[in-house]
């Protein structure tokens, strides 16, 4: 998982040691699996052993010694880079649901059937993904919510279009 | 057709020239019931709801509201009727130009022959309920599409409806202007316990709703609750 | 906040209710001077008076005259109120939605034209003191006075302005209803218009015969009066029926581009074109009513100089009216031209050259005014001149050339009014037309 650039990203709000910056990351991307400990100081001592991070001091402030961590030159070169790139969209659509659509329109019978319990599926996660979006106000929350809704909304069009190039293939032949 | 029943619809076929719009919908909406009617463009959806709104008749099949037939009223009625019970709230061209916001809020209730200062009162209250009070005086020319869906919202709404009728009231905003829209109405519509039918081609408005009409080719099919 | 029905009547436009007014004011003037002739008595009269007034055999026909005359005002009022249409569709329909019964709408827009009707119609007794003092008193010599000065109007006043200013409500009510209904079908078809004009123009020649039946002065007046009032009616509903069809029967034969497309046009909306082409049809009839008449003095023998005045007043007057209407005309053009100007833009867009858009205005116009002024010329002239001459071929033939050198003016006053709309025309197929708002 490329965990590496993330970490640079956050780093690049200011120094902060391993714990701030767990805390940070799940706020950051709501939406994700929460960030372990262990995962975070992984990353931190490849990063440092890369020369991307540098230790700038330690944090004594009620509790254990915590050692601060914070961005190099190196690593804020490393960070443009990475955003100056576009993301590959994925060429493979491996999902299940298009797995099981696919297989439904191709054997012939009346798909409707499907279609409907699987819109009405659809339906009630966006409805809940909805409600929540409205009772937050936190903007990376809400972005996060945006993504998953929108995607929502991209297969449930998708459901839509492979249903109406079956039955247009199936009138015409 | 139960005793509750708001508005019924039965068998409706409403042609334009040899243009045949709806042949045979149906629609059935109880009191403070949440129905998303969905369907392609040209499928007849926006025809369905002005004739559920009274403002067309149909050519076959009738509309009943609590009970009231509208092809036993006259034009004049169900234009009454309309403005008592029902709010209609479009995707534009619903602000007359030459009047203020405000003045335009109130057109129902002038029309109801209500008292101008009681009005003007009651206007402003919606459009400080919709957050849009500082537009009151603006012509609808000078405010933004998502701020004149706010005005039709309040409008639909200054006469305390019981049944809104919506045909795309997001249908010319981008994703977030839309989201800020339908939560309006829908928290404006709760608080009226208003019933609510919402024309629509899109998946978040229709996730909003209890219930989902599909219309396709001019006839419905229910495409049942979604909760 | 203002109050409602103050906001929507003014909506319509300082030019629109004063271009009401003044039509208004001059049909109750001209009405107020054929009242005032009417009430001229059959015994001898005080003052000099022009020949077809004085006596009172021909003085029917020039009531006739004078009240011919008031019909391009009436005919002008009626198309004045299509000014704004497209803007006023769309008002309602944003009234309607937001709650206006069509009762509230067409109440709307009666006071909105009944109200400046009505100014207009008291604005006609200075049009009629005005004419009085033109045409009347020692000024006018040998010729005589084509208004009387001792004899008025009288107690006649009264319902002649109530008239007026009730034809300017029910006008404004009518085409607010119109309004109000295009909003809605305005995604379907307008039913085509139904030829029902005939059955007012029948009440009206039967009306006229019982005027020139004889009977008493009161009988024959009031007679004549209805008969003026239902020729109106049976004209302007009858003239969009004819406009379509002859329009629909001009398509049959393989056409220039230009002419096709201005056919189809009035042929899918000839209400408010026919109506103007209604006034051309009154036109030509008062102007080969006018050569008629001249043939007859001429035949008959001796020109009486006070006839002739007399005809030339009438034919300058339709000039005057020629003129109005041809400015109806472009009014319309340009109304359709500007609501549609998307589609026409487009079209020009896609390859069609601006010039055939310009032409087909042309051939708009004409398909609007012909098919009236031919019927109309005809009236006035074999049919009107010949049965009053009664007489011989030489007669019928120059009624005939005089009916059909009218024709020719319409049509060159209706090519120029449309020469006039060019660059409209063009404006309308300008490119920037196409931008999504």
């Amino acid at each position: 998982m490329a965990l590496n650039h993330v970490v640079l990203g956050l780093l690049a709000e200011g120094p902060q040691h391993g714990y701030d910056l767990k805390r940070a990351h799940d706020v950051r991307f709501a939406a994700a699996r929460p960030l372990a400990f262990g995962q975070v100081y992984a990353t931190l001592g490849r990063l440092e052993r890369d020369g991307f991070v540098e230790r700038v001091g330690t944090d004594q402030d009620q509790g254990p010694e915590r050692v601060v961590f914070a961005l190099t030159e190196a690593g804020r070169r490393v960070l443009d880079e990475w955003l100056a790139d576009p993301e590959e969209p994925h060429r493979y659509a491996a999902d299940e649901l298009v797995r099981k659509t696919v297989t439904a329109l191709a054997l012939g019978a009346d798909a409707s059937r499907f279609l409907r319990t699987q819109r009405v599926a659809h339906l009630e996660v966006m409805r809940l993904l909805l409600a929540e979006q409205d009772a937050v106000t936190d903007v990376a929350h809400r972005i996060a919510l945006d993504h998953t809704i929108a995607h929502l909304d991209a297969d449930l069009r998708w459901l839509e279009s492979a249903h109406d190039r079956v039955t247009a293939e199936r009138n015409a032949s | 057709m139960n005793s509750t029943t708001l508005l019924h619809a039965t068998g409706l076929q409403k042609s334009f020239g040899r243009t045949p719009a709806l042949r045979g919908a149906s629609l059935t909406v109880g009191p403070r019931e949440r129905v998303a009617v969905r369907g392609r463009s040209g499928s007849g959806k926006s025809t369905l709801l002005l004739c559920l709104a009274g403002v067309l008749l149909p050519d076959a099949g009738g509309v009943t509201y609590l009970g009231r037939r509208y092809d036993a009223m006259t034009a004049d009625e169900r234009a009454r009727l309309r403005r008592r019970e029902m709010g209609l709230v479009l995707q534009h061209g619903q602000l007359v130009p030459e009047l203020t916001v405000l003045e335009n809020v109130a057109l129902p209730l002038l029309l109801e022959k209500v008292e101008r200062s009681s009005a003007a009162l009651l206007a402003h209250e919606w459009l400080a309920r919709l957050g849009v009070a500082e537009l009151a005086d603006a012509r609808p020319a000078e405010i933004s599409g998502g701020q004149a869906q706010r005005a039709a919202i309040a409008r639909a709404l200054v006469t305390g409806p019981q049944l809104v009728l919506a045909d795309e009231p997001t249908g010319s905003l981008d994703t977030v202007g839309a989201d800020e829209v339908m939560a309006v109405l829908l928290e404006a519509t709760r608080s009226c316990d208003a019933a609510l039918v919402v024309v629509t081609h899109d998946n978040r408005v229709a996730a909003r709703m209890d219930r989902e009409v599909s219309v396709e080719d001019g006839s419905t099919e229910p495409a049942g609750a979604l909760r | 906040m203002r109050p409602l029905w103050l906001v929507v009547v003014r909506t319509g436009g300082i030019g629109r209710a004063a271009t009401v007014a003044v039509c208004t004011a001059f049909t109750s003037g001209l009405l107020l001077v054929a009242v005032s002739v009417l009430r001229l008595g059959s015994g001898s009269i005080p003052e000099r008076l022009l020949a077809p007034i004085a006596d009172p055999g021909t003085r029917g026909g020039a009531v006739l005259g004078i009240v011919l005359a008031a019909l391009p005002f009436l005919l002008l009022l009626d198309q004045s109120l299509r000014l704004g249409a497209g803007e006023r569709e769309r008002r309602f329909g944003a009234l309607a939605v937001g709650g206006a019964a069509p009762a509230d709408l067409r109440r709307w827009g009666a006071i909105e034209v009944g109200v400046p009707a009505a100014v207009g119609a008291v604005g006609g007794l200075l049009v009629h003191g005005g004419l009085r003092l033109l045409l009347s008193g020692p000024h006018m010599g040998r010729v005589g006075s084509v208004v009387p000065e001792q004899t008025g109007p009288g107690w006649w006043t009264v319902p002649v302005l109530l008239t007026v200013a009730a034809y300017g409500a029910w006008a404004g009510r009518r085409a607010a209803a119109r309004a109000a209904d295009s909003w809605l079908v305005s995604r379907g078809l307008r039913r085509p218009p139904r030829p029902w004009g005939f059955i007012p123009l029948a009440g009206a020649l039967v009306l006229a015969l019982v005027s020139f039946g004889g009977g008493g002065r009161t009988v024959t007046t009031a007679a004549l009066l209805a008969a003026i009032v239902l020729l109106v009616v049976g004209a302007a509903s009858l003239a969009p029926w004819l406009v379509r069809r002859s329009a629909l029967r001009a398509l049959h034969r393989p056409r220039h581009p230009a002419a096709v497309l201005g056919l189809r046009r009035i042929a899918a909306d000839p209400g408010p074109a026919a109506r103007a082409g209604a006034a051309t049809g009154a036109v030509a009839l008062a102007l080969a009513t006018v050569l008629s008449l001249v043939v007859d003095t001429r035949s008959s023998g001796d020109p009486d100089v006070g006839l002739v005045a007399s005809l030339v007043t009438v034919g300058l007057v339709a000039g005057v009216a020629l003129l109005l209407v041809c400015g109806s005309l472009v009014v319309h053009a340009v109304e359709v031209l500007t609501d549609r100007r998307r589609s026409v833009a487009a079209i020009v867009a896609g390859g069609v050259p601006a010039s055939v858009v310009r032409r087909s205005v042309r051939a708009e116009a004409l398909a609007a005014t012909l098919p009236l002024a031919v019927p109309g010329a005809l009236l006035g002239g074999p049919v009107y001149g010949w049965l009053l001459a009664g007489g011989g071929l030489v007669e019928l033939l120059l009624v005939t050339v005089g009916a059909a050198a009218v024709v020719a003016l319409v049509a060159l006053a209706v090519v120029l009014a449309a020469r006039l709309v060019g660059p409209l025309a063009d404006a309308a197929t300008d490119p920037v037309n196409l931008r999504t708002a």
